[in-house]
């Protein structure tokens, strides 16, 4: 399947954990029950993967079936996004640049700080998230941008081989505070039958 | 909550138990919402004290605190209950529904409702929408679907029934992926469609067309790539009575140049499909199931010099990744070397 999930923007300043400014979410092949709390450890796994990623480099990482792209720039503006193993990796990322280039042209980087309305206005994400399901809308941008080097691209096959030493994935579920009781119940859940359902 | 499991066996005959009224609760939405479109078992921390039935837009929920009690009283209750004997029906069918409800996998509940509808003593319709519920939770759920093709050979048939067993296949297909028996099913229904109304052309052509919409966004999806080789077998079977319509095959196919017989409609569609999955090898990496079709599509056809040039053009580094020092080209490079030994015994 060749599908994407979510794009979100984030900005990471110095100090301080990662502030999500603006996602985009296309959630029609979740239950209708499950879709906030999908949403929601999308959001939750873009922060922790951002916070792990060193300024100016880019990240693939599988989990399970989905396979989550991280571009950081120098400046501390990250897109993270959400697709299935199969959507190439080289469109992925190529999309990453894209999406931050057209935000950063638009927003101006004073407002980047935190969620506002200028965030909320710029309306970018659900376009691109939408006509790039198909990755052949992104190919003629592909043969454009040749200056992605994709070997620079490191890839990882579990969130975990991200986290630092002793960190652990259950441990950030059970302490953020950007999941709702039901979201960590559903992790747990999720994560015991090893259900299609387990995200994060 | 933890109950005894004797005490289940206790309480089948007191209506006002927790869990009857939980199952109450739970028909009175189905019956008061013909149109529901999902189910699910929803999380939450603690048992409220209010019913643990969820009705938002058309979704049924459940809580999932209440979920292990009401299984096994419904569990236990349905099999104590005989389906023959006519006093306890309306009980086994209230049981039933909400096991299988909760746990899909049980095919001898399936079996007792099946008893039920083909004993007049229950109208199939409440089954359509059962299996349907279950269906949005369990997308691969091969009971419910197979409970779906004994009712629409039982029951007379909504003259939609086509239309609706299609669409509910699209969703399934896309709810998750590689689902073999959403793909299977719709072959059935497909079949049996054929076989109730004779062939009907649209209906090929608007599958084909749905097929092409499908594969081209689930590469490495063998299931809906079988699919399609399915139409195309069909196709070629009913070659004799697509010749007596040309001037509508014409159409349909939006061949414009005039093709005067079927087999050669059938040979420009292999064609097209080959140049298609050519496009669609070059452009993406690694995806075996395109390999496989594109092996179905030379048996079909014939295979000719063109091949060697296709082969060239996999390997011409210019034209494509292929060999760029990355694992997934490996791989790539290895399904190639497969398809030129195939192709080599082939023309053997």
């Amino acid at each position: 399947m060749v599908k994407l999930y979510s794009l979100a923007i984030l900005h990471r300043s110095e100090q301080g954990s990662p502030q999500l400014l603006r996602a985009a979410y296309d959630l029609s092949s979740f239950g209708f029950f499950q879709r906030s709390s999908v949403q929601e450890f999308m959001a939750f796994t873009a922060k922790i993967l951002t916070e792990r990623t060193s300024a100016a480099s880019r990240q693939s990482v599988k989990q399970g079936e989905y396979m989550c792209h991280i571009y950081v720039r120098a400046d501390g503006l990250c897109c993270v996004l959400t697709a299935d193993h199969e959507y190439p990796q080289r469109v992925a990322h190529t999309l990453l640049t894209k999406v931050l280039d057209d935000f950063a042209a638009r927003v101006e980087s004073s407002l980047w700080i935190e969620a506002n309305a200028a965030c909320a206005a710029y309306s970018g994400l659900e376009a691109s998230l939408a006509k790039y399901q198909n990755p052949r809308e992104a190919d003629a941008l592909t043969k454009v941008q040749d200056e992605l080097d994709e070997t620079k691209i490191i890839l990882h096959n579990t969130i975990e081989a991200v986290l630092q030493r002793g960190e652990k994935l259950d441990d950030l579920v059970s302490k953020s505070q950007g999941l709702s009781d039901a979201s960590k119940m559903f992790y747990k859940t999720a994560r015991k039958t090893n259900s299609c359902c387990n995200f994060g | 909550m933890q109950r005894d499991p004797s005490d289940y066996k206790k309480m089948a005959h007191d209506p006002y138990c927790l869990e009857e009224r939980i199952i109450s609760d739970l028909q009175a939405v189905m019956k008061k919402d013909p149109n529901l479109e999902e189910f699910d078992v929803v999380p939450v921390t603690e048992a409220k004290n209010r019913s643990p039935i969820i009705h938002i837009s058309h979704n049924l929920g459940i809580e999932v605190w209440c979920v292990k009690t009401v299984f096994m009283y419904c569990y236990e209750n349905s099999f104590k209950l005989d389906p023959m004997w006519k006093k306890e029906y309306l009980r086994l069918e209230r049981y039933t529904r909400v096991a299988l409800l909760l746990n899909p996998n049980i095919a001898t509940l399936w079996n007792t409702r099946k008893r039920l509808i083909a004993n007049h003593l229950l109208d199939g319709d409440c089954d359509f929408l059962i299996s349907k519920l279950v269906l949005s939770q369990k997308p691969k759920c091969v009971e419910a679907l197979s409970h779906r093709r004994w009712l629409l050979q039982q029951v007379s048939l909504d003259p939609q029934w086509v239309e609706t067993e299609l669409s509910l296949c699209d969703r399934l297909s896309s709810r998750m992926k590689c689902n073999y028996h959403a793909w299977s099913h719709r072959q059935w229904v497909y079949s049996q469609s054929l076989k109730l109304q004779g062939f009907n052309l649209n209906l090929w052509a608007s599958e084909f067309e749905i097929s092409d919409v499908w594969t081209k966004f689930h590469l490495s999806d063998h299931s809906g790539w079988h699919y399609r080789k399915f139409l195309l077998d069909h196709f070629r079977q009913n070659l004799g009575k697509i010749e007596q319509n040309m001037d509508i095959a014409r159409k349909v196919l939006g061949d414009s140049t005039g093709t005067a017989t079927s087999s050669q409609l059938y040979m420009n569609l292999l064609n097209e499909e080959l140049q298609k999955n050519q496009d669609l090898i070059l452009s993406f990496n690694a995806h075996e199931t395109l390999w496989y079709y594109r092996r179905f599509l030379l048996q079909a056809g014939t295979i000719d010099h063109s091949e060697s040039l296709f082969i060239e053009k996999c390997c011409n580094p210019a034209k494509s990744n292929c060999n760029s020092a990355n694992n997934v080209d490996a791989i790539q490079m290895r399904y190639l070397e497969h398809h030129r030994r195939w192709l080599s015994d082939f023309c053997l």
